[in-house]
């Protein structure tokens, strides 16, 4: 909602108040400004009167001027098409600094030029108008010499007028807003207009009346509409669009008043409900408070609708039957301005036609609804006492009417523009904004103790120290929307959401689902990061994912790219590249004890990719990138892993008492066929639940030609010191198991 | 007798031979003491006490040498070994994306007051999503809310406050949380993205218990904690789930409030929305004779305030041009 200063004046009287205070106190009381623009015209602007106007004699285009600007006449050389004489026009004498243009006398084709006869543009102003702005007396009886500022001078404020407040969608809404807040009255309007005898039953026919829900003010006008430079200037200071002179009229008033109006030509009108919205057809059709579809010819004959709809209703109507709406809807969905004459009266004052007498008046009667408010409930929920005689103060500035007053309680009716007040909770709003929030004192809660730990921040806590181990091991933390694009997660092979539980309304086609893996979305960053030079990429995400249930899960990923290191004068400025290894140990510093099995993955390598096992429980799968997916990413050899952290838990661990007798290391070098997994040999080793076998790991694998030798390192430990006897024993059960299975020592 | 060639020693081995020479089998003094047998009694103690003093000087004087080389050995050895530390220019990377470190920031301060925290699901349903919040369904409010729709009815949630519904429904006042979170709406421009985050708080007390002024401390005091020394300010506003409702500035944090082109040259900066929870909403959890009030914050402003992120979307680019200044 835009307003200016000098539109508010209408209203309210403000005198010796600065703009910064208006805008202070509208802040204050609950009405956003958004924006605030002051409108200047330059100095040595000045209202001029073309006395002659004639062709320039070397230029078909141009015109030569003479104009009075008061203590002078000019010579002016003008190219606007539009410059006649008898204009009062704009004037920028020499010396005047235009916001695009500083004005020197000029040489144009021969002639000299002693100033400029502007445009609204060239001022600094809106661009509302062809050619050369024709001044008139609308904003003041025009001077000629006066400085223009005096009459076009002005102060804009956009206002972020809240969904509830519809009252305030109008200037004369901020007006009252302001009264309140400036504790100053409003001023009484006075409306003129010329009333011819005749009456407008005489010319209009209401040839049905089914309307049920709205209310309406009808009258008829004659004449040629003529659109006065304020009404031009002030709708396209406030941003308001018009179809055509009636309608410029229209917007003028609606946007002053909040009054719904709509403009028809003369006819016999036919008022319907159908389907529960009143209709008004003439020559097209006025769904009210919907939408307008009526046509106007702006043919010297109009009949006005000032009208209202309650806000509710209208929107439940519009819900419900999937209605189309425009700017009327708006309006009267959060409430239009009820004062049927008030916006009428504004309007004929405006457009200044004659009117023909009387008027049709449909009005259905609007009921005022009165709440009982209990003042402790009110002095409760603000937290302070404000006293009794406040609250009735604030009450009256706002228009409610104080019905009656007992100890502890007011009676109040609300005045019916305010559509927003239906409780006690909303009159305590009202008193706390115009009395003042920073007149409350804050006040700490006293409240009960009590243990308020629970899954949700023990969770929050865990992933937290994932995420800082993650960091300390070289991943940047990144964050992606949980959209994907459906065709390239079908495309790459992995779960989709079921189509009839997808998105209907997806903002863009590359976010048309929800994702059901985190790593499409880290590829893309690995190209991106590498576009940036970037040579050793590590990367992790933590978040939603999605089955074809729609399900959701909280997934972990990582992946990793280039370097394993950077670079240094140690390395010859060529790190290793990232390998398989690498990625494993940083997994296991991270999510802790892991093993792996052979696994299976969309977009993995088919010989290098691993499921990964955390207490017998498979968590996840850690791959090394197909290289033909690389290349449709545009990236080089890349590692990922991603986990699902539903699966991940934080254990508290037990802890042994620890063996103090000597540890005894035994290495056996085995053949071992090239197609064997290691996972065999340490399964056949395993189940032989050997009590003094702490732990045994591969340590070596060369290549012996048809098969490899595998060199595996034993560490034993018992409840006393073992004896060499007792080594050999374990060792040797140890290689006749293996030898049981084929396999032998090198 | 010239015990100075010890300090001449150059090295551990003429050091050595200069010890056999003086103290050896057949050194010069080990010889002296062989001629001792050949004094009278009176001489032999005097000289023996002679040859002593000069045995032990020598003794100590090799061994004082000795350490000498060595230590200069040890010290040849150690000047090999130098490094040019200053060669040494780690490159650290990894570093925790700033919208989650916002977020935990925000979750420790309140869980430090006795907030337990609470979760819900990202795909909600309009009762939790709008109804219960007062906001049915022809509300023109829900316009500010661009909502994404699911084709079974369900939707993204626009905010957290569905959070606020699902505990009140599982839980009996009192209740203190926060609820941290994703939430989604369907824009996407220069200072709006489709997902973002929120961290919204509800308390619920008894009736009469739980007032604005309460808010206002609450609120003030968190975003001095955020922010540092900064003024705060409340102004009335709207949500259909709360009434009283306010906005809150805080002081600019860039100019100080003199107005630069952050705060739009108001001095200001909007940073949450808050106030006293709508009976209706009440209603609709059906709790009865309590006291409330809620706020909520966007987590994506406070990173950009913070961490003087210009650019709202770069958070989302995994761009470690912007992450590996966190670290």
């Amino acid at each position: 909602m835009i307003v200016t200063r000098k539109w508010l004046e209408e209203f309210i009287d403000l005198d010796g108040i600065s703009t910064q205070e208006i805008i202070d106190t509208l802040n204050r009381i609950g009405q956003e400004v958004e924006g605030y623009k002051k409108i200047e015209i330059p100095q040595n602007v000045v209202v001029g009167e073309v006395i002659e106007c004639t062709k320039h004699p070397n230029a078909d285009k141009l015109n030569l001027c003479k104009v009075n600007v008061g203590d002078e006449e000019l010579q002016i050389i003008c190219g606007a098409k539009n410059v006649a004489a008898g204009q009062k026009v704009a004037v920028a004498k020499i010396g005047a600094v235009l916001p695009e243009l500083k004005i020197k006398k000029a040489k144009l084709r021969g002639i000299e030029s002693f100033g400029m006869i502007c445009a609204a543009r060239e001022l600094g102003l809106p661009d509302f108008h062809e050619g050369i702005m024709v001044l008139d007396d609308s904003l003041g009886e025009l001077k000629i010499g006066e400085y223009l500022g005096n009459y076009l001078n002005d102060e804009v404020i956009e206002l972020g007028v809240t969904a509830n407040r519809g009252d305030c969608f109008s200037v004369y809404g901020i007006a009252r807003e302001l009264s309140a807040g400036l504790n100053k009255p409003l001023k009484s309007l006075e409306f003129k207009y010329e009333e011819i005898q005749e009456g407008i039953g005489r010319i209009v026919n209401i040839e049905k009346n089914n309307i049920k829900k709205s209310s309406h003010l009808l009258r008829a006008i004659e004449g040629e509409v003529i659109v006065p430079l304020k009404i031009n200037y002030r709708l396209a200071l406030v941003e308001e669009d018009a179809k055509n002179k009636i309608d410029k009229f229209i917007k003028y008033a609606m946007h002053a008043t909040g009054v719904l109006l709509t403009p028809m030509n003369i006819c016999n009108i036919e008022l319907e409900n159908e389907n529960g919205v009143d209709i008004i057809k003439c020559f097209g059709r006025y769904y009210v408070g919907i939408k307008n579809e009526i046509n106007v010819e702006e043919n010297g004959k109009y009949l006005i609708d000032a009208n209202y709809i309650d806000p509710k209703y209208v929107s439940e109507i519009v819900f419900l039957n999937g209605l189309k709406t425009d700017e009327y809807f708006f309006r009267a969905s959060r409430g239009s301005n009820p004062d049927l004459k008030f916006g009428m009266d504004y309007f004929l004052n405006e457009i200044n036609l004659q009117v023909y007498s009387g008027d049709i008046d449909l009005s259905i009667e609007l009921k005022q609804k009165i709440i009982n408010i209990n003042i402790k409930e009110v002095q409760e929920i603000i937290g302070f006492e404000i006293d009794e005689k406040s609250i009735v103060e604030t009450l009256k500035k706002l228009g409610f009417e104080i019905k009656s007053i007992t100890d502890d309680s007011i009676k109040v009716a609300i005045p019916v523009f305010r559509h927003d007040i239906e409780n006690l909770q909303d009159i305590t709003e009202e008193i706390l904004r115009i009395y003042g929030i920073d007149n409350i004192p804050s006040k700490p809660l006293n409240f009960e103790e009590k243990n308020r730990i629970n899954d949700v921040i023990r969770k929050i806590d865990f992933m937290n120290e994932l995420r800082l181990k993650s960091i300390a091991n070289g991943f940047y933390e990144v964050i992606h929307f949980i959209f994907e694009d459906k065709d390239r997660l079908r495309k790459y092979g992995f779960e989709v959401v079921d189509d009839n539980l997808d998105l209907i309304n997806p903002i863009i086609k590359e976010l048309d689902t929800l994702r059901s893996t985190l790593l499409l979305q880290l590829l893309d960053d690995i190209r991106y990061n590498k576009a940036n030079d970037y040579k050793r990429i590590y990367l992790f995400s933590l978040g939603s994912v999605y089955n074809k249930h729609r399900e959701e899960f909280q997934s972990l990923a990582f992946v990793m790219n280039g370097f394993s290191d950077y670079e240094n004068p140690i390395n010859h400025g060529k790190p290793k590249k990232v390998e398989f290894k690498d990625i494993i140990d940083k997994l296991s510093q991270i999510i802790g004890d892991i093993s792996l099995r052979e696994g299976k993955h969309p977009i993995a390598h088919p010989y290098q990719c691993a499921k990964i096992l955390k207490d017998n429980e498979e968590i996840g799968i850690v791959a090394k990138v197909h290289p033909k997916i690389a290349k449709d990413f545009d990236i080089d050899d890349t590692y990922f892993a991603e986990i699902n952290l539903n699966k991940l838990n934080k254990k508290v661990k037990q802890a042994k008492e620890i063996n103090r007798f000597q540890k005894v290391t035994r290495d056996l070098s085995l053949v071992v066929d090239k197609e064997m997994n290691y996972k065999e040999i340490y399964d056949i080793i395993k189940n032989l639940n050997i009590e003094e076998l702490k732990e045994f790991y591969p340590i070596d694998i060369f290549d012996l030609g048809e098969k490899n030798s595998l060199t595996v390192r034993f560490k034993l430990q018992g409840n006393k010191t073992l004896q060499e006897k007792e080594i050999n024993d374990i060792m040797e059960k140890i290689l006749k198991a293996l030898e049981e299975k084929g396999i032998r020592l090198r | 007798m010239d015990l100075d060639q010890i300090k001449k020693a150059a090295s551990l081995e003429e050091l050595e031979k200069i010890r056999i020479s003086l103290l050896g089998k057949n050194g010069i003094i080990t010889q002296k003491f062989k001629e001792l047998k050949n004094l009278s009694a009176e001489e032999k103690k005097k000289v023996a006490k002679e040859l002593n003093e000069l045995k032990e000087k020598a003794i100590k004087l090799i061994a004082e040498k000795k350490e000498a080389l060595e230590e200069e050995i040890l010290n040849q050895k150690l000047k090999l070994e130098r490094i040019d530390v200053t060669l040494f220019n780690p490159k650290p990377t990894g570093a925790i994306h700033p919208i989650t470190d916002t977020m935990n920031k925000i979750i420790d301060f309140f869980t430090k007051l006795n907030f337990s925290v609470e979760v819900g699901p990202l795909v909600e349903d309009d009762f939790h999503n709008f109804e219960a919040l007062n906001l049915p369904k022809y509300h023109p409010a829900r316009d500010m809310q661009d909502t994404f729709y699911f084709k079974d009815g369900s939707l993204l949630r626009t905010h957290t406050s569905p959070v606020q519904i699902r505990t009140m429904l599982k839980q009996k006042p009192p209740i203190r949380m926060i609820s941290p979170g994703a939430v989604f709406r369907r824009d996407y421009d220069l200072t709006h993205t489709p997902m973002f985050h929120q961290v919204e708080g509800l308390v619920v007390d008894e009736k009469g218990k739980v007032s604005f002024a309460n808010l206002k401390f609450i609120l003030e005091s968190f975003l001095i904690h955020m922010f540092g020394d900064v003024k705060v300010r409340f102004r009335p506003s709207f949500f259909p789930f709360t009434e009283p409702s306010a906005e809150v500035d805080i002081s600019c944090i860039f100019c100080e409030g003199k107005g630069c082109r952050v705060c739009s040259q108001t001095g200001w900066l909007e940073v949450l929305g808050c106030g006293v929870v709508d009976p209706n909403v009440f209603r609709a959890v059906g709790y009865e004779n309590v006291s409330g009030y809620a706020f909520g914050l966007g987590v994506e402003r406070f990173a950009m305030l913070l961490n003087r992120i210009n650019d709202l979307r770069s958070m989302y680019e995994g761009d470690i041009r912007l992450m590996e200044q966190f670290k």
